[in-house]
This record gives structure tokens, C-alpha cells and sequence, in this order.
């Protein structure tokens, strides 16, 4: 008995691991880039768990779309509130 | 006569020893004419005759009875029951029979259920009972003035000793063929040392000295690994052995017939050595006794009682083997029988079932950092409660006379019988209303009151965990994953029900796992939270304590990647100044007490204050902690007891190939002829961390006096436990950090 279906935080792991050769063709500073990517899609692994999809890398972008959805709001929020400040007297 | 029921094991061929604890203190030997049965299920009878006839000899005798065959039958079938003449040898001969016939023509049951545990079944008693026994002809009649489920019970005064031998060693560890220098024997009544005469004269005193003064406990550090052995060869050395007798009954002490075993369990190799067993007198041997080391006495007593278990079995017995003992005296209640090997399979699950199915409790990622103003709010034996008020069990998930069941599993929507009660909420019934119970009246009560209280909810808390995983575990008689998964799927459902409760009150979540919450709502006080605790329990239906508020409280990153957060790493200070400490160094049981106790030290002192702002500025006295503690490793002002590492070994001595800390100290410890096991602990301080060889480190047992150990890397090693509760209130303080305050501090380059 036992577990069968490895944690989705170890799946997770497991995935980053597969993408090892893609990370080691990235120019140095890319892979700091690639390697936050992964980082944040992370950030989310109860949620993607709970979401419980045949492909472990489905979850981990589903995270990373979120998480750049969340990005993107904060920063249309801060260009508004900088415009916002310029037109203000 | 009455009494209590205090120890019993097989006798002679047909017997039963009880020994029962007088109102006057003494103990009286009894025997019973009695001997265990074991169950052969068979599809066609006739293929029993010839193999009956066989093993004839070992039989008392057979009779054709009806039993719940599989804790899945809903009617009883006939089965044979065998009634050995000779306790002792019930699994030899069930062995034997099942090779009569081809594999699987026999379905054998209660072959290995100790005999002594199904005399306490059968005649409906446990350990520390208070019974009267008559003796009708050959057998004892016993009438039970007692209650398994009394919260308050007498228990008889008892004699307790603790015995030590104090070892003339030749070698730096104690070996067999070291002579007795004396003996200690230390109980209420005082300390007696033994250490006239030669060692045979010390022997017979230590035999005359037990005797007199006839102890119910002889308590040892490493009575069955080492003390007990060591007495035997000392008595066989000086031609003393058949006179070696620490009992009540007269038995020989002697080496057993088997090894220790080793086994992995939690990722962990662990060894288990054989015990050395008194008769009638109960032998407690503190290093492998998990319910006395936790939970002393009291535990012991609560866990024998309620386990119907004899109490020399149930101090070694790990709890699940405790655990299993409570259900098996509830499928003997109710006519189940207990498979010999048990062969209940999970159901089909299609792939996309098994990955819904296949969970965990649920986890909310902890926000990574220091928060102030957080509460805490747990479940109460939040498993337990599941399987009990669920009906969560191996028969009773997806049963097939309930298919419109009700109750039905979260996400999975499994049906959960709604007709009968399961056998694991029904054993673990007494658990869960004990333990409640006992919670009450240790939160109402002071001193011994509660410390007993607390000793007895303390081995309950452990047999409600281990009843969860005993459900998915491959070798429990009446576990089946699809339970375990149900309970995991009821968790899930209420973590998440809770955390919308929450969100819906204003609380920020802060942290979640499995059945704790941390939440944060701004201005929140006490009553807000017991509102919120209130709303959970009556939405849930699942019962909530509130912890407390948190001054502070800091969640950790991980140490291999400062990004990401660790569930179970943190630490924080209550507003009464109590601290909760998980997962750090000092909660380690692997940490050099030194570390521990620098640590905590600290974490004092962070307590004091009533913010974060207010932590932070403490930070430069928490530094003048590991200044302090940093020179005197330096300067060797600590013992070098308190630096020693513990770790269990991973693998045999001769498995080792690389020169590692560990390896170093065992490679010593076998040369100095000490024969080690996968899974034993063995304890060592650093000597030399960068060398090469077997002087990277020193077993503590070779230490004499002050161990030259390696204070640079020491430090090291404190600078990296103290920045773990210091960096996140001073990111400067990291443990390159701190070594360089170190280093300005003494002015004297380490490196």
C-alpha cells in the first residue's frame, strides 16, 4: 500500500528536474530567469495539487499563468496610480 | 481473593501464570488450565481431516464454531477452531499445518496473537484491573471490579527499582568480559551499593537483595541490549548461571534465543534488540521503552489497560503494535477473527480515481517571514475524530450493502456503510472519549493530578495518530487504503471549509496544515478568534482548541532554497511569553545539547518582546548569546557531553565506503570490538572535520575527560543554528554573518 501518485510537490520537483537540459542551454543570467519561473509556479503547489491534472506540468502552468495574471494587475495598478500622480496638480 | 491483575505469561504446556497484586502488597501466583485457540477457514471441510489428524498431537482439541471470516462479511461462516495443548508453540503448529495442504487451501486466523493478550481478551480483563479470582478445579474464575473506560482507577502501591552495574572496563567500552565492579540498586527507599566480595559474591547478593525486597519493576538504561546479557555471561563466567534468578518465578536469567532486528520505518533505520523478561516482575528497560520514556508510569499503565496488553509487552511494544492489540480485542468481541496474513486489497481505481484519491491533508503554503498579532486554532484529534464519527474503516468504505449511502466520501463520493459500526472507530472509540476526557481534568487540576492526566491523554494522542496510518499500512490485519484515503479526503474538505469560514470573518490566512490554521485579521482579540473557532466547529461539526495569539511568530524558508517556505519550520512567542518551537535545531533530537540549549537561549530572549520591532531590537544581545557560547567552544569551557551528535546508523558497520563523520565513529567503535546494527544509535563528537581518516570523529563513550573536538567547526556549526531564529529579524545575521562578528569579537582569525 502506500502511495502511488508521488506529491504533487515532489512531481513538481520531478518536472523542474526534466527541464534541466532547456535550463542549461539559457545564457547565465536567463537561467536566474528560469529558475524564479519555476520558483513561483511553487508558490501555488496546494493549489495546483487540489486541481489534480494528468500532466504535472498543466498544474505548474496553471500557477505560472496565475501568478504573471497577478504580476500584471500590480503593475497596470502602479502605471495607473503613476499617471494618475503626473495629471494630479 | 481480590486484587489486581498485574502480570501473565504461558507456563507449562496448558497453563496460564497470573500473578495478582494483593491489597497487602504482596503478589500471589495463580495458574489457569487454559491455553489459546487458533481458526482454519476451509472451502471444502474434508480437505481437513487428514491435516487435523497430523498435527493431532499438538491439539487439545477441535470443534466446527462460526466467525466473521473477513472484517468484510456481513454473516458469519464455520470455521474450525483448534485449541493447542501447548501456548507456546501456536505458530509452529499453524505453520505446520499450513504446509499440509497447497498454498492457500487454509485461511488461518489468531495464529499470532500473543497468547497471554487472548487470555485478556477471553475473559474480558487487562493489566492493572481490579478483579477477584476464584479458583474453580482447574481454572480461574474471574469477576471485574473494574472499568476500562474509568478515568479515575486505583492502582495498587507499587515497588519500583532501578538497577545499574558500575563496570571495571579494560577497553574504552564495556565488554562481556569485563568484571563486575559493583551493583546499584536505587529505589524510594534509598541507594544500595553492592561492592564487597568478588564479583560471584556480588551476583548472589544482587539475587538475595531482589528477592527481599521483591520489586514489582526493575527499571534499566539498556537492560536488553546490554546490562541484562552482560549479568548472564558475568554469572556463566564465574559458574554462577543456574543460580541467576531475578523473578518472581524462579526462572533463570538467560540470553535469548534470537537477535535484535533492524527495520526501517519513516525513512529511518531503527534496531530493535530482544527483551529480557522477568516472571511476574515487570522489567522496564527506559532506552527502548517508548510509552515509559514518553509518558512514564502513568502512559504505561493507561496504554496496558486500554490495549489489553501484559505490561513487560506493552513498555517495548511500538504503539501500533498497541494499537493493534485494542482492535484485536474488539474483533474478538465481536466474533471477527484476525487473518495470520492478511490479504484485504484495495478496490479498482481507475488512473484518474487514484489521482484524486491519492492525497495528503491539505496545506496552505505558509507566508514565508515574521508576522505579528497571528492565532493559532487546531483541531482536536482531528483524524481520530473523522474515522470515529465517519465511520471511516476498512469494511465500511464503499461497502456493498449501502450503495445510496449518505455518508459518502469528500471529492471521491465513495459510500461509507451506514449499518455497522467498523472496527476501527469502534476501537478507536475509548481512545478519543478517554483522551477528551483526561484533557478536561488536566486543564482543571495542579501537580501530580495533572501530570498524571497528562501522561495518560499523551499515549491516547499517540494511538489516535498511529490508528490513521495503521489504515494504509501493508502489514495491519485490518488496514485498506481506500480508508486511509477517505480520512485524508474528509481532512481535505474541512482545512478548505475552514479556511473559507475564515476569509469569510476577515482573517487573512497565514499558514494552514492538515488540521492547524495560523490567521491574521487586523485588531483582532481573543473573542474574535473564539467566534471564529465557534463558527468553525458548528460549519465543520469537528471540535477546535484555540492556541493562542502570537506576539510574533516567524515562518522559515527552506535552507536549501531561501524562496521557498517550509511547512513545518517555525517558531514564535504566545502573548503570555510561551514559546512554539518546530522543526529548528533545538527541536531536533540529532542537536549537541550545547546547540539546543544556545538556541533556546535566544529564543528567551526574542519571547521578551512584544512585537517585531520589538524582537529586532534584542537581536544584538541574542548575537552576545552566540558570542558567549562561541568563545567557550573556543576556549573548551563545554563539556564535551553536551557537543555530542546522535544519529542512528543507516546501514551495517561493514556497508560503509566513503569516509564519512558517522563512519568515523563507527569504524572506532568496531575496532574496539562493539558490535553495532543497522538502526542503533550511537553518539560521537567532531574531532577533526577536515582529516581524512577515522579521527574525523570520537565516539563519546571513548571520550575520557576533555575530547580535543574540532571548536572551529563548531562554530560553524552554532553560527548556522543561531542564524536560523536570528536572521529573520536581522538579515545580517546570517551564519557568514554571525562568523564574522565571531571573528571581530576575538580579533584572531579562525581560518
Amino acid at each position: 500500500m502506500g502511495r502511488t501518485v508521488p506529491s504533487f510537490r515532489i512531481a513538481e520537483a520531478q518536472e523542474v528536474a526534466g527541464w534541466k537540459a532547456f535550463r542549461k542551454a539559457l545564457p547565465g543570467k536567463d537561467r536566474a530567469a528560469f529558475d524564479q519561473m519555476t520558483g513561483a509556479a511553487r508558490l501555488y503547489t496546494s493549489a495546483s495539487s487540489a486541481a489534480v491534472r494528468p500532466s504535472r506540468f498543466e498544474g505548474m502552468a496553471m500557477a505560472l499563468i496565475f501568478h504573471h495574471q497577478k504580476l500584471l494587475a500590480r503593475a497596470i495598478r502602479s502605471a495607473l496610480e503613476i499617471r494618475q500622480g503626473e495629471g494630479s496638480p | 481473593m481480590k486484587g489486581w491483575l498485574f502480570d501473565l505469561y504461558p507456563g507449562k504446556p496448558g497453563e496460564m501464570v497470573v500473578w495478582l497484586k494483593l491489597d497487602d502488597g504482596r503478589a500471589e501466583r495463580l495458574v489457569d488450565h487454559w491455553s489459546p485457540s487458533f481458526f482454519i477457514g476451509t472451502d471444502h471441510a474434508s480437505d481437513l481431516t487428514m491435516p487435523l489428524q497430523t498435527i493431532g498431537k499438538e491439539l487439545a482439541w477441535t470443534r466446527v464454531v462460526h466467525r466473521l471470516e473477513r472484517v468484510t462479511d456481513s454473516a458469519k461462516t464455520e470455521v474450525v477452531e483448534a485449541k493447542v495443548r501447548d501456548a507456546k508453540r501456536i505458530q509452529q503448529v499453524a505453520g505446520r499445518l499450513e504446509r499440509l495442504g497447497p498454498y492457500g487451501t487454509f485461511r488461518l486466523y489468531n495464529v499470532d496473537i500473543s497468547p497471554s493478550q487472548s487470555y485478556l481478551y477471553e475473559h474480558e480483563v487487562f493489566p492493572l484491573a481490579r478483579c477477584e479470582v476464584t479458583q474453580v478445579g482447574e481454572r480461574l474464575q474471574w469477576d471485574l471490579h473494574d472499568d476500562v473506560m474509568d478515568y479515575e482507577y486505583a492502582v495498587p502501591p507499587l515497588r519500583k527499582v532501578q538497577l545499574d552495574v558500575i563496570i571495571d572496563k579494560e577497553g574504552k567500552v564495556p565488554r562481556p568480559t569485563d568484571r563486575v565492579k559493583g551493583i546499584t540498586l536505587e529505589s524510594d527507599a534509598g541507594k544500595i551499593t553492592i561492592d564487597r566480595g568478588n564479583e560471584a559474591d556480588m551476583l548472589f547478593e544482587l539475587v538475595r537483595i531482589v528477592r527481599d525486597a521483591d520489586p514489582d519493576f526493575i527499571i534499566t538504561s539498556d537492560g536488553d541490549s546490554f546490562l541484562f546479557p552482560y549479568l548472564v555471561k558475568r554469572a556463566e563466567t564465574n559458574g554462577i548461571a543456574d543460580r541467576l534468578t531475578l523473578d518472581r518465578d524462579g526462572a533463570l536469567l538467560h540470553l535469548p534465543s534470537k537477535g535484535g532486528t533492524s527495520y526501517f520505518s519513516y525513512g529511518r533505520t531503527h534496531y530493535k534488540p530482544s527483551s529480557m523478561k522477568l516472571y511476574g516482575r515487570i522489567h522496564i528497560d527506559s532506552n527502548t521503552s517508548f510509552s515509559y520514556s514518553e509518558n512514564g508510569f502513568e502512559g504505561l499503565f493507561e496504554l496496558s489497560r486500554i490495549c489489553r496488553m501484559p505490561m513487560h509487552t506493552s513498555s517495548r511494544a511500538s504503539i501500533g503494535k498497541a494499537l493493534s492489540s485494542l482492535q484485536f480485542y474488539h474483533a474478538s468481541k465481536g466474533g471477527l477473527l484476525v487473518p495470520w496474513k492478511p490479504t484485504l486489497v484495495e478496490s479498482f481505481k481507475d488512473r484518474n480515481e487514484l489521482m484524486v484519491a491519492d492525497r495528503g491533508g491539505f496545506i496552505f503554503e505558509p507566508k514565508m517571514g515574521v508576522h505579528e498579532g497571528v492565532g493559532e486554532l487546531d483541531f482536536s484529534a482531528l483524524y481520530p475524530n473523522i474515522m470515529y464519527r465517519k465511520n471511516i474503516s476498512a469494511e465500511t468504505v464503499r461497502c456493498p450493502c449501502c450503495p445510496d449511502s449518505k455518508n459518502r466520501v469528500p471529492e471521491l463520493g465513495w459510500n461509507v456503510c451506514e449499518k455497522k459500526k467498523g472496527i476501527v472507530p469502534r476501537a478507536i472509540e475509548i481512545i478519543v472519549k478517554k483522551r477528551l476526557r483526561y484533557k478536561e481534568l488536566k486543564n482543571n487540576s495542579k501537580g501530580e493530578d495533572h501530570d498524571r492526566y497528562n501522561a495518560r491523554q499523551a499515549v491516547l494522542k499517540w494511538l489516535g495518530v498511529t490508528t490513521f496510518g495503521y489504515l494504509g499500512f501493508n502489514n495491519a490485519k485490518f488496514g485498506r487504503i481506500d480508508a486511509h484515503i477517505a480520512v485524508c479526503a474528509w481532512d481535505r474538505k474541512v482545512l478548505v471549509d475552514s479556511v473559507r469560514i475564515a476569509e469569510r470573518m476577515g482573517f487573512e490566512i497565514v499558514h494552514g496544515i492538515v488540521d492547524s490554521l495560523w490567521v491574521r485579521k487586523e485588531g483582532a482579540q481573543k473573542e474574535d478568534y473564539l467566534e471564529l473557532k465557534s463558527n468553525i466547529e458548528s460549519e465543520t461539526g469537528f471540535a477546535m482548541s484555540f492556541e493562542g495569539i502570537y506576539k510574533w511568530v516567524t515562518f522559515l524558508p527552506s535552507k536549501v532554497d531561501p524562496d521557498m517556505p517550509v511547512l513545518n519550520r517555525y517558531f514564535g512567542a504566545y502573548a503570555d511569553g510561551e514559546l512554539k518551537v518546530r522543526g529548528i535545531e533545538a527541536r531536533r533530537h540529532d542537536t549537541p545539547l550545547a546547540f539546543t540549549k544556545c538556541q533556546m537561549e535566544i529564543l528567551r530572549i526574542l519571547a521578551k518582546a512584544d512585537s517585531v520591532d520589538g524582537a529586532k531590537r534584542r537581536v544584538p544581545e541574542c548575537v552576545g548569546v552566540f558570542l558567549r557560547y562561541a568563545t567557550s567552544l573556543e576556549h573548551r569551557g563545554i563539556p564535551t557531553a553536551e557537543l555530542a551528535f546522535r544519529t542512528n546508523l543507516s546501514k551495517g558497520p561493514g556497508e560503509y565506503t566513503t569516509m564519512t563523520i558517522q563512519h568515523a565513529a563507527v569504524k572506532q567503535l568496531v575496532r574496539e570490538g562493539v558490535e553495532l546494527h543497522a538502526g542503533e544509535g550511537i553518539r560521537y563528537v567532531i574531532t577533526d572535520y577536515e582529516g581524512r581518516d577515522s579521527r574525523r570523529a570520537t565516539p563519546l563513550d571513548f571520550v575520557d575527560g576533555e575530547a580535543p573536538y574540532d571548536s572551529k567547526r563548531y562554530v560553524k556549526l552554532l553560527a548556522e543554528a543561531c542564524s536560523s531564529v536570528l536572521e529573520p529579524f536581522d538579515k545580517r545575521c546570517t551564519a557568514e554573518g554571525l562568523m564574522a562578528a565571531y571573528r571581530r569579537h576575538t580579533a584572531v582569525p579562525l581560518a
